[in-house]
C-alpha cells in the first residue's frame, strides 16, 4: 500500500475517532442556546423584572412645571405632605421607594435597604434634575445647545487601517484580534486534549505493536497531527461561525457593517489563516512527541509540562492592544508564539514585509524541525508501555 | 516462508534477555516457543517483526525456494502479546482500519471480514464497541485482525490466552488450516497440550537460552534420555527382588500392581526382561513417554536452582 493512502487512512481515522455527530450537534445546540440567551438577555430581564411600587413628593408643587418621568419598572404615584414625615421614618407596606425632589432640584430616594432595582431609577433622576437645571438658567438657545452638546474628539490616526472611512467598521475591528486569539487559543487547547488522549489511550490499550508491524511510528505520527489538526480546524471553524452569526446580528441591529472586502482585507486574512495552520501543526508536533512519552496521564508528572507550548497563546492576550509595540513585535517573529500574534497583528495594524516574510519563514522551518523531533520522540516513546522514558532519554531522542 | 535465526542476542540494561539463540523454522510449519513468563520469547519475537533490534546474531528469511528476502509488512501478521484495539470503536470500525493500514481493497476485506466474524460467532456482535465484548471475544477479535491480510507467515504471541476451552479449539483449528494453505506459523505458548497437538517443531526457552529445540520426540530424547516404562506386578515383592540389578535406576510403585521403571540409557531392554520374570512375575509392561507439559515442568525446575540450593 502506498504511504500517501495509509496516512490518509490515519488521517481520516485520528479524525472520525473523536468526531461524534451527537456530540457536535449537541455542541452547536449549546452555543446557539447562549447565543439566543445572550442576544434576548435584555427582553428576558425585562419580562422576569420585578415591579416596585413608589410614591414622588415635590416640594415646591405649586411652581413646578417639569414632572419626573420614572423607569418603567418603578411606577411612581403622588405622595400628600400629609404622610412624607411619617413614610421617612417608615415606608407603608405597599411602597418600596419614596422620591422627594426640593425646590432646588435635588432628590432624597428612600428605601428600606439598598438594591439593584434602584439603580435605574436614580440614574433617571440625576439625568432629569440635570436637564431641568440647564433650562432654569435661562439660556440662549445656542448657549443651551453648547451646554447639552457633548464635544466632539477627533481622533486621526496615521495608520491606513483606522482612517476615516473605515470608521463603520471599528467595532468590528477592535474585537476582531480578540475573537481570532480567543479561536486560536480554542483550536490549541483541541489539539492539547485530543493529541493527550489518542495517544495515551492507544499505550493503554495496547494498540501500538501491532500497528507498528505496519506503519512507521513517523508515519503514525504525521497521521495522527495532521486528524487532530483537523479537528482544531473544526472547532475553530465551529467558533467563527458562532461569533460571525452575533456579528451579523448586532450588525443589524446597530445598522453599522460596511463589509465590502478589499485587497488587504483577503490578503491579511489568507496570510493569517497560512499562520494559524502552520501554527497548529507546531503545536499538534510538540504535543503528539511529548504525549509518546506519556504513560498514564493522571499519574505522569508530564502532563502539566505539556501545558507549557500553551502559554504564549496566553501571553499574547496581554499585548492585544499594543500589536505595534516592542514585545508584540518580538512575539510576530519568534514561531512559537507567531502564528497568534501575526495573525493579531496583520488584522491591526500594518506589519513591514520582512516582518512577515521572516516570521513565515521561520516559522515554515521550526515546523519542519519540530516534525523531526517530535518523530524522534514518538518513535522511542510510543514503545514504552507500563513505565516511561526518562529525562535523558527524552533529551537524547531531542538531540537525534 | 523460512525462518533463519542464528546466534541472536539481545540485552536490556542489566538483564540478558535473549542469549545467543539459534533457530530454523521451514515453509509450512508449525513452530513454537516455550518456556516460563521471561524467558525471552516475546524478546526473540519481537526483533523477529522489527520492533527490536538484536545486538548480536542475524535473522534472515527467505522463500519457498531458499532466496533470502526481506520481511515486509504484507509478508506477515503478528499477534503481539501486549495487544489490544480500538476500545471506543465497533468491532467492524477496528478491522477495517486494520485491513485499509494493510492496503486491502474493500472487494477484497469485506468478504474476509465476513467470513472471519462468522467462523467465530461474532457477526451479531461486529457494530458492537470492543469494550462491550468479553476478554476471549476480544482476542477474537484481534486474531481476525491479524489473518485479514492472508499473510504468508504468521506469528503470534500467545495466541491461547484468555480463550475458553471451546476457542482455544476454533483457534487451534485455524492454525491448522493455516498449515494446510502452506503456510508458516511461529507461535509462543504456555499451553502445552495444545502445543502438543499442534507444532511440528518447538524451542524450549529459558532465561534466554534455549535448553531444547525439535520434534517433540526429538526434545524428549535430549532432555529425557532415560527409557520410562510401567510394569504390572507384585509392587511389594519386585522392590525388593530387583534392588540389586544395576541397570535399573530408578523405581517407584504406583500401587499395590504396578511400578514405574527407570532404566538406565546403557541398558539394554531386550536382555533385562527376562531376567527381571525370572525375580518377579510380570503380567505386562509398556515404554511411557513423558508429554510436554510434564518435560517442561521438569526441565524448567532443573534448569532454574531451588531456593534451597541458591
Amino acid at each position: 500500500m502506498s504511504t500517501s493512502s495509509q496516512l490518509k487512512t490515519i488521517v481520516w481515522w485520528e479524525f472520525k475517532r473523536f468526531f461524534k455527530w451527537k456530540q457536535e450537534l449537541i455542541s452547536i445546540a449549546l452555543l446557539l442556546i447562549i447565543f439566543l440567551v445572550s442576544a434576548g438577555w435584555g427582553i428576558i430581564t425585562e419580562v422576569f423584572s420585578e415591579e416596585h411600587q413608589g410614591a414622588v413628593f415635590y416640594q415646591d408643587k405649586q411652581q413646578q412645571q417639569w414632572q419626573f418621568e420614572p423607569p418603567h419598572s418603578v411606577p411612581l404615584r403622588d405622595a400628600g405632605s400629609m404622610e412624607i414625615e411619617q413614610w421617612q421614618q417608615s415606608l407603608p407596606e405597599d411602597l418600596d421607594v419614596l422620591v422627594i425632589i426640593s425646590k432646588e432640584l435635588e432628590a432624597q430616594v428612600v428605601t428600606r435597604k439598598k438594591e439593584d432595582w434602584q439603580q435605574p431609577l436614580i440614574k433617571a433622576l440625576e439625568s432629569q434634575l440635570q436637564d431641568e437645571r440647564i433650562k432654569q438658567l435661562d439660556l440662549t438657545p445656542t448657549q443651551r445647545d453648547v451646554v447639552e452638546q457633548v464635544p466632539n474628539v477627533e481622533q486621526v490616526t496615521q495608520s491606513q487601517s483606522a482612517n476615516a472611512d473605515e470608521a463603520a467598521d471599528e467595532g468590528f475591528s477592535e474585537a476582531l484580534p480578540m475573537l481570532v486569539t480567543i479561536s486560536i487559543t480554542v483550536g490549541v487547547f483541541t489539539g492539547f486534549g485530543l493529541m493527550m488522549m489518542s495517544i495515551t489511550s492507544e499505550k493503554q490499550q495496547r494498540v501500538t505493536e501491532q500497528l507498528l508491524t505496519m506503519i512507521s511510528p513517523k508515519q503514525w505520527m504525521d497521521g495522527k497531527i495532521l486528524g487532530i489538526t483537523l479537528h482544531s480546524i473544526k472547532s475553530m471553524v465551529f467558533l467563527a461561525l458562532f461569533f460571525i452569526a452575533i456579528g451579523f446580528v448586532a450588525s443589524m441591529f446597530s445598522g453599522a457593517g460596511d463589509n465590502s472586502a478589499t485587497f488587504d482585507r483577503y490578503y491579511g486574512a489568507l496570510l493569517s489563516v497560512i499562520f494559524v495552520l502552520l501554527g497548529l501543526l507546531l503545536i499538534n508536533s510538540m504535543l503528539a512527541g511529548f504525549s509518546a512519552t506519556i504513560d498514564d496521564p493522571n499519574h505522569s508528572s508530564r502532563s502539566s509540562v505539556m501545558l507549557l507550548p500553551l502559554l504564549p497563546v496566553f501571553l499574547s492576550f496581554s499585548i492585544l492592544d499594543n500589536p505595534d509595540g516592542g514585545l508584540a513585535q518580538v512575539m510576530s517573529i519568534i514561531p512559537i508564539s507567531s502564528f497568534v500574534m501575526m495573525p493579531v497583528r496583520l488584522l491591526q495594524t500594518d506589519v513591514s514585509w520582512w516582518q512577515q516574510l521572516l516570521s513565515l519563514a521561520l516559522l515554515i522551518v521550526f515546523v519542519v524541525w519540530m516534525r523531526n523531533v517530535a518523530g524522534r520522540l514518538f518513535t522511542m516513546g510510543i514503545q514504552f508501555y507500563g513505565k516511561e522514558p526518562k529525562w535523558k532519554d527524552i533529551w537524547q531522542a531531542i538531540k537525534g | 516462508m523460512n525462518i533463519t535465526i542464528d546466534r541472536v542476542s539481545k540485552r536490556y540494561k542489566t538483564v540478558t534477555a535473549v542469549d545467543a539463540i539459534s533457530l530454523h523454522v521451514s515453509s509450512g510449519q508449525i513452530h513454537a516457543l516455550l518456556g516460563p513468563n521471561g524467558a525471552g520469547k516475546s524478546s526473540l519475537v519481537r526483533m523477529l517483526v522489527g520492533l527490536t533490534s538484536p545486538d548480536n546474531g542475524t535473522i534472515s528469511i527467505s522463500n519457498e525456494q531458499g532466496a533470502e528476502i526481506q520481511l515486509r509488512p504484507e509478508h506477515f501478521a503478528y499477534l503481539p502479546e501486549d495487544r489490544g484495539l480500538y476500545q471506543d470503536r465497533s468491532v467492524n470500525d477496528n478491522l477495517v482500519y486494520i485491513a485499509k493500514l494493510r492496503g486491502l481493497d474493500k472487494s477484497v476485506y469485506a468478504p474476509r471480514i465476513e467470513h472471519w466474524l462468522k467462523y467465530f460467532e461474532l457477526t451479531d456482535r461486529q457494530q458492537e464497541p470492543m469494550r462491550q465484548l468479553s476478554k476471549g471475544n476480544q482476542q477474537k477479535v484481534q486474531l481476525i485482525s491479524t489473518l485479514l491480510h492472508d499473510p504468508s507467515l504468521v506469528i503470534l504471541d500467545e495466541p491461547f490466552s484468555g480463550l475458553d476451552p471451546v476457542n482455544q479449539e476454533h483457534v487451534l483449528n485455524v492454525l491448522r488450516d493455516l498449515k494446510k494453505q502452506g503456510k508458516t506459523v511461529l507461535l509462543s505458548a504456555h499451553q502445552m497440550a495444545l502445543v502438543e497437538r499442534l507444532a511440528d517443531k518447538m524451542l524450549l526457552m529459558s532465561e534466554g537460552r534455549a535448553l531444547a529445540q525439535g520434534t517433540l520426540d526429538e526434545i524428549r530424547s535430549t532432555l529425557q534420555p532415560k527409557r520410562l516404562y510401567r510394569v504390572q506386578c507384585d509392587a511389594f515383592k519386585a522392590q525388593t527382588a530387583w534392588a540389586s540389578i544395576e541397570q535399573i535406576e530408578c523405581l517407584t510403585p504406583i500401587d499395590e500392581h504396578e511400578v514405574e521403571l527407570t532404566l538406565d540409557s546403557s541398558a539394554n531392554a531386550a536382555s533385562i526382561w527376562p531376567r527381571l520374570s525370572e525375580l518377579c512375575e510380570i503380567q505386562g509392561f509398556a515404554l511411557r513417554k513423558p508429554g510436554l507439559h510434564e518435560l517442561y515442568l521438569d526441565t524448567i525446575r532443573q534448569s532454574k536452582p531451588t531456593r534451597e540450593e541458591q
